[in-house]
């Protein structure tokens, strides 16, 4: 880092012009007791809920109980450096955060200060992290397709700009790599005129496996349109109680002026338990599970915020993926199920379909999604309903399959699709399909044009057949790009260079 | 009743008596010889909060020991104390007391913090200054404060007038490093 010297003198001079007229008032107020992160301060008459106050060595806090005579203040730097007695001074605002272009590719706590080393960030403006949702006059329904690049999501549970899709599964079954497929599969937008911006908040996780996503998306080249906010496990619980809102206002600075943003809250399972040690620490009553009674608003008025905006408004829209851990599969549990019935779906991963080999290891059967059909691309949309119902029928028969030979001809085909088309749905992470690229695999895939394979070829089909199709009928995945539609003539030379690369895979 | 909310019932009570018998200042002064009593003599503090002494005969002591130097009526307040068990709460009382002493007698408290002692004229050049904005008599204290560096701070009730060097070398600091 350079230092200017000459900078620093004039800054210098111009604090010392202002010397003699400036007297600081502040109201203030002193540690009563203090503790577990947080602290309880007598004085601060005048304090509104959610204020930023300013106690000794740089620690900042923020006020969350004003009660009678005391306020219960939860503090975002280090219990110990705080003393009884300390004095605490009132900033007069609420907490906010810098938003804006220059957050991008950085990777930044949830007060928006840079911890990634690469110097303070400047932005030209801030936002309340705390912000109302916008009312229903000021949305539109959820009308564009955000493309996630993976076959199993963007054919049978597409999600749309401005929606809220929940990830849940229990732990290892590749939540992360789901939502850090969509984030690189965004590159693409930027070549467009609608680029999605997309906000990584990472909520209690270890810094090792932050600074891991880091180098994937850097690795990537996602770094460029992405912005990490990080409460790692060793932050206070009030950072991370707070990480997930300043994400959210990161977003909405894109929203707000027209443009697109995607926000991933990996993961609003520990959000809950952070936020369940502060309230009862603050010795609010414990409810369900010892969470307290406004758990579900502490995840409602979040993921609320999401909204895709009239166009009144400029269009622009925040799309959010929140992530949920299940333990042993439990979606009945309570932050499950209140975070269930906020989303608009959820994508659902299960356990046994991972160690199976399946990936994504989607269960397709019981995952949903609420609103994004009506902006999945139209193509898509044509051939989904036949997948889903291919892979439901070979969910039925399945059971069956032991049996082999003894099964009848009928059944028999019916399985061997089957098992295509879940081979078709696999995808190794970081390698996220353009949309055109997934219709038409799975368009053959439907057709039954590929049930002379066997199953363990078909991966390898799909990558030569994309390559074939790349380089000698590039006009058909034009076509369906510029169009969205599977026209007859499409259609009919898709069969043709299916049946053509068939001859050359097979010999 | 939360124990603070009762304390202030008690304070505005004994308050609104001493009002009526025209003696606010002498319950104050009484209160405070009680505080002062129970924070420094161990053996005081002992008999005060023990409870195998029957309630009427621990008035009774405390008015043959002290007499004349507490009113009146705090003997009276200790008798109802005593009654309900709610010695503890005593100290409470006394600080909310105090606060709401100082309201009723148009009185605020003043404290100047300088890097040496304020002589007596600036002293009262300050007092002067602050009954004028405040329109209430000011009790000032003054304290000795190295790191201040130069300049003076003032804490008025819970709000800090700061004009001090240290805190214009924190603002400076503050801005170099949003700089840099």
């Amino acid at each position: 880092m350079e230092i200017k010297t000459e900078e620093i003198r004039s800054l210098l001079l111009k604090q010392i012009e202002k010397f003699d007229v400036e007297i600081d008032v502040s109201d203030v107020g002193e540690v009563l007791e203090v503790g577990d992160g947080v602290a309880r301060v007598s004085g601060l008459e005048n304090v509104m809920s959610a204020e930023l106050v300013e106690l000794p060595n740089d620690v900042f806090g923020m006020a969350l109980n004003l009660e009678e005579d005391n306020v219960g203040v939860v503090l975002f730097g280090e219990t110990r450096l705080v003393r009884e007695g300390d004095i605490v001074k009132r900033t007069g605002k609420v907490v906010e955060v810098g938003v804006g272009p220059e957050m991008l590719g950085r990777v930044v706590n949830p007060l928006g200060y840079a911890v990634d080393g690469k110097g303070t960030i400047k932005t030209k403006n801030t936002l309340q992290i705390e912000r109302k949702a916008l009312g229903v006059m000021q949305r539109q329904p959820v009308v564009e397709p955000l493309q996630t690049g993976l076959k199993a999501i963007d054919s049978m549970i597409p999600i749309g700009r401005g929606q809220r899709e929940l990830i849940i599964g229990d732990r290892q079954t590749g939540k992360t790599a789901i939502a850090l497929d969509t984030i690189i599969n965004q590159k693409y937008t930027h070549e467009t005129d609608s680029p999605v911006y997309c906000i990584y908040v990472a909520i209690g996780q270890k810094a090792s496996t932050v600074a891991r996503v880091v180098a994937e998306l850097e690795a990537a080249g996602a770094m460029e349109y992405t912005t990490i906010v990080a409460a790692n496990a060793s932050d206070p619980a009030p950072m991370q109680y707070i990480a997930p809102y300043a994400g959210a206002a990161i977003g909405e600075h894109y929203r707000d002026n027209g443009k697109h943003a995607l926000v991933i809250y990996d993961d609003l399972s520990k959000h809950a338990v952070a936020y369940r040690q502060l309230s009862l620490i603050l010795r609010r009553p414990p409810g369900r599970e010892a969470y307290p009674g406004d758990v579900f608003y502490l995840h409602s008025r979040l993921l609320e915020r999401s909204s895709k905006l009239s166009d009144d408004l400029g269009g622009g829209s925040l799309t959010a993926l929140p992530i949920i851990e299940t333990q042993e599969g439990d979606v009945a549990a309570y932050i499950p199920t209140n975070v269930i019935s906020i989303t608009d779906g959820q994508i659902y991963l299960e356990s046994n379909l991972f160690n199976s080999g399946q990936r994504p290891a989607v269960d397709v059967g019981i995952s949903v999604s609420r609103v994004g059909g009506n902006a999945q691309v139209k193509a898509m949309k044509s051939i989904a309903g036949m997948l889903r119902l291919d892979l439901a029928q070979y969910r039925e028969l399945e059971a069956f399959a032991k049996f082999g030979s003894d099964l009848d001809k009928a059944t028999q085909d019916q399985l061997t699709k089957g098992r295509i088309m879940m081979e078709i749905i696999k995808q190794k992470q970081y390698t996220p399909l353009s949309v055109e690229k997934q219709i038409a695999i799975i368009f053959i895939g439907t057709e039954g044009l590929l049930n002379d394979l066997l199953a363990d070829k078909v991966a390898d089909f799909e990558v030569g057949f994309l390559n074939y199709i790349n380089e000698n009928n590039s006009n058909l995945l034009k076509e369906i790009k510029d169009t969205g539609k599977l026209s007859d003539d499409v259609k009919a030379g898709l069969k043709k260079a299916t049946e053509d690369f068939i001859k050359i895979f097979t010999v | 009743m939360k124990p603070s909310r009762k304390a202030k019932k008690y304070a505005e009570a004994l308050l609104t008596v001493s009002k009526e018998l025209d003696c606010i200042p002498r319950t104050g002064k009484s209160l405070r010889v009680i505080d002062q009593l129970v924070k420094q003599e161990k053996v005081f503090r002992a008999f005060f909060y023990t409870q195998r002494i029957n309630p009427i005969e621990k008035v009774s002591i405390l008015k043959t020991v002290l007499g004349d130097l507490i009113n009146s009526l705090i003997y009276e307040f200790f008798g109802l104390l005593a009654e309900r068990n709610e010695y503890q709460m005593l100290m409470s009382v006394v600080t909310v007391y105090a606060k709401l002493e100082k309201e009723s007698l148009n009185q605020i408290n003043v404290t100047a913090y300088s890097i040496e002692e304020i002589d007596q004229n600036t002293i009262s050049s300050i007092v002067k200054g602050i009954e004028r904005s405040t329109g209430k008599r000011v009790e000032l204290s003054s304290q000795t404060d190295r790191e201040l560096l130069g300049g003076l701070k003032l804490r008025i009730g819970n709000t800090i007038f700061d004009g001090t060097i240290a805190n214009q070398m924190a603002k400076i600091k503050k801005v170099l490093l949003q700089n840099y």
